[in-house]
């Protein structure tokens, strides 16, 4: 018995060797009386001439790509219209086992969602649906607003402020949506919105690239057992560019706005949408041989009596993944990271005024590691409801006033020494 | 639009000292370049350090390694849970390490070579701690992880002769490598505004020694062996460049046994010159000369399946090389052990468990550690 009891032990004690082979080196108590303090000196460095390119970039979202879609009727500042293609039209309904040519529509209405984080009204607010069917190019301005006239009217509804809720249903003419289904080819709906209100008034539409869903339906039998039918929006043109296709199911129109950024401003945001594209030229001691731990890009922010400009603007700034070799400031600028990968967003009024810190150590961490021959050393800055809101915010460039022209601050540490105790 | 090329900084120099912990062992016993295992087997580790002058295993003596007639392979491990108190405050690490390994092959009947690795200093710590740093206006939390592994290792080519049936001499050459490979990682809190700090530094060691020693039995029951050891240079190297040099530490000790059959009682006494290394780091790392001293006694166990068992218990009072807040550490040590052979005598498993305490005067602060060791002894 005291034989097996010592076998025991013995075992116990080479198994309890073998497996407790883990280490767990971190202690937490003797600091910092048994932990000969070194100092971990870190420099801030704060450059002035730092700029390659900064310069505000029209042109984004490209049309079509807007996640969401202003209709907007803000007096002499601001009148924004959506539209929407359905290029094709179900002209056929089953009943029983057969399919039936329709021949009357019903209930006929337009459905969609709306982003009530963009709806700003204090009257009832009518929400008028044209026809704006034409062969001319009707992504163009010109060629789009005279088709918002009477005649072209096919549908349209007053909401009273609390009825502007998430999903909003429009009713359509159903003489004219039969029409189109009848009538000659192409058999098909593209439909423009207008807002109109006794005050200034907006709604944001979520569009197919922002995951709305907006749809037609109708009615095709007065059988109460035939259902509804329902029709997702279609862009069938051009035919010869599919993304653009794609595109231009649904998309948005600028007809009047507060127009571009003054010169030496940096814009971001408004309608049409601006960016502010900015191309860093830090030396690369900093970069690379030395472990930055902040870098704050400061922009003097000038106040703008813009509409909405007492609103809330996101601004996000994006890391550039444009190659070194592209040139083209305007594609370069749409070559982008993720938001929200390196840099934090930033939220302010576009009224204020004073200094605005950007944090982008994130940045420069990505192209200490990318290194210098490849990507291009830029962020851009750009609005979260980027061709879909009205705030602008402006900011000093380069060619400003020393003081007020953006800067960088840099807090960095050289190697550190600790090897040798 | 506007390009142009950096041509001038604006520059506030603002200087932020950081309170880190860069040389932060955070424990008593591995301050400096290191703690010191002692270089001992788990059989003389036993018994407090005592029979070292007299352990073949143990790379101290040259001469003791007669009493490996045989030779063999000899392998050892050891875990510590060392747990530290600093005013009020408590934490623990655990540690692994093989800190010896011996090999060793009779030349002749009275001859014998061995090839042995041992750790000297062994620099094996982490620390975890949470700060604030000043950025501007803005103040900063941020956890702070350093760790150091690797230590300066005591590489030994020795033979011993038996002059006479009960005297031998031994002599040894000692190089010293070793390699401590050190980290620092500061992770912010804020980590979309703040990147993390993250560095390391390598460390390599070399240096060389030479060492001497006897064992004589005067009586039956007497053994007496003392040893010493010559340290050469010892240098620094920090990225392939020499950094530092400095003397490799030299020592002397004596230690006398008492053998009765069944029981074995022993004394030594140590004297380690690593001030030597002084020069070697910083004025931070000034080492100092020890004492060690060490008193054990082995006696005959049970028997196990027809082994037979040998059960050890030592006590050791000793100085480390390295201050804490500018005192001496001192360490006491209390170790119980067992071993047997198996294997029809052709190998040997000992085991020892240590409670050792530290403490260095003044300083708030008390260690106390658990060390648990194997060893494995292998002959032909």
């Amino acid at each position: 018995m005291r034989n097996r009891l010592w076998a025991m032990a013995l075992l116990a004690g080479v198994v309890g060797s073998i497996v407790a082979c883990r280490e767990d080196l971190n202690g937490t108590a003797g600091c910092p009386s048994l932990c000969p303090e070194q100092n971990v000196v870190a420099r801030d460095t704060l450059l002035e001439t730092f700029m390659a390119v900064d310069t505000t970039v029209f042109g984004y979202p490209v049309i079509g790509t807007e996640g969401r879609l202003l209709v907007a009727a803000r007096g002499d500042t601001l009148d924004a219209r959506a539209v929407m293609r359905f290029d094709s039209l179900t002209q056929n309904f089953t009943r029983g086992s057969g399919d039936s040519v329709i021949y009357t529509v019903d209930s006929s209405r337009v459905l969609m969602t709306l982003d009530t984080t963009g709806t700003k009204a204090t009257q009832p607010v009518t929400v008028e649906i044209y026809d704006v069917d034409t062969t001319a190019a009707d992504t163009a301005v010109t060629s789009a607003l005279p088709l918002f006239r009477p005649d072209r009217l096919i549908g349209g509804k007053t909401f009273a402020v609390a009825e502007l809720k998430d999903t909003l249903r429009v009713p359509l003419q159903n003489d004219k949506v039969l029409a189109k289904l009848t009538g000659p080819a192409p058999r098909r709906l593209r439909i423009g919105f207008r807002v109109t209100s006794a005050a200034s008034a907006q709604i944001r539409i979520i569009a197919r690239e922002g995951g709305g869903s907006p749809t037609i339906g109708y009615d095709p039998s007065p059988d109460t057992a035939v259902k509804a039918i329902v029709v997702n929006e279609l862009s069938l043109t051009p035919t010869d560019n599919p993304t653009v296709k794609a595109d231009l199911t649904d998309y948005q129109l600028v007809v009047r706005s507060q127009g571009p950024t003054p010169g030496n401003f940096l814009g971001v945001g408004g309608l049409p949408a601006q960016r502010t594209y900015l191309r860093f030229n830090i030396p690369t001691r900093l970069i690379d041989s030395a472990t930055v731990v902040r870098a704050q890009l400061l922009l003097t922010q000038v106040p703008t009596s813009s509409v909405d400009a007492s609103d809330s603007l996101t601004i996000y700034p994006q890391v550039v993944r444009a190659s070194l070799t592209l040139a083209d400031v305007v594609r370069s600028a749409g070559i982008l990271n993720p938001p929200g990968l390196e840099i934090d967003s930033l939220r302010f009024r576009p009224s204020e005024s004073g200094e605005r810190a950007i944090e982008i150590v994130g940045a420069l961490r990505e192209w200490k590691a990318v290194g210098t021959t490849t990507l291009q050393r830029a962020i851009v800055l750009r609005s979260s409801t980027e061709g879909a809101s009205a705030p602008v915010a402006f900011f000093y460039s380069s060619k400003a006033a020393p003081a007020q022209r953006p800067r960088l601050r840099i807090t960095y540490v050289n190697k550190v020494e600790f090897g040798v105790p | 639009m506007r390009q142009t090329a950096v041509t001038r900084y604006a520059i506030g120099c603002a200087m932020v000292l950081v309170a880190s912990r860069a040389s932060a062992q955070g424990t008593l016993g591995a301050q400096g370049f290191g703690y010191p295992p002692g270089q001992l087997s788990v059989y003389s580790r036993s018994l407090g350090g005592a029979s070292a002058e007299t352990d073949a295993l143990t790379p101290i003596n040259p001469a003791a390694l007669m009493l490996l007639r045989r030779g063999g392979l000899y392998l050892q491990s050891e875990q510590e849970t060392r747990s530290t108190d600093v005013a009020g405050s408590s934490g623990s690490t655990r540690s692994y390490r093989f800190p010896l390994f011996v090999a060793a092959v009779p030349v002749t009947a009275r001859g014998i070579v061995a090839l042995s690795f041992s750790t000297l200093l062994d620099r094996t710590w982490g620390t975890e701690t949470r700060d604030k740093q000043l950025f501007g206006s803005d103040s900063i939390g941020f956890t702070e992880r350093f760790r150091s592994e690797g230590a300066l290792n005591d590489v030994r080519v020795a033979g011993a002769w038996a002059v006479r049936e009960n005297i031998t001499v031994g002599l040894g050459i000692h190089l010293f490598p070793g390699e401590n490979r050190l980290t620092i990682a500061r992770e912010f809190d804020d980590s979309l505004s703040f990147a993390p700090l993250r560095d390391s530094a390598n460390v390599n060691y070399s240096g060389t020694g030479v060492s001497g020693g006897v064992m004589w039995r005067p009586i039956r029951t007497v053994t007496v062996g003392a040893s010493g050891r010559v340290g050469g240079s010892l240098k620094l190297r920090e990225s392939d460049s020499v950094r530092t040099s400095a003397d490799a530490p030299s020592r002397y000790g004596i230690g006398v046994r008492y053998d009765v059959p069944g029981t074995t009682v022993a004394f030594r006494a140590d004297r380690t010159l690593w001030s030597r290394m002084g020069g070697l780091g910083s004025s931070r790392a000034t080492p100092q000369d020890t004492w060690d001293f060490g008193l054990g006694l082995d006696a005959l166990g049970p028997r196990l399946g027809g082994s037979q068992l040998a059960l050890r218990a030592g006590a050791r009072r000793r100085t480390l090389p390295f201050l804490a807040g500018n005192e001496s550490v001192r360490e006491t040590a209390f170790t119980f052990g067992t071993g047997a052979p198996f294997g029809a005598g052709r190998a040997q498993l000992d085991l020892f468990v240590e409670r050792a305490a530290r403490s260095a005067g003044n300083v708030d602060a008390k260690e106390r550690s658990w060390t648990f060791g194997l060893g494995l002894t292998v002959r032909p």
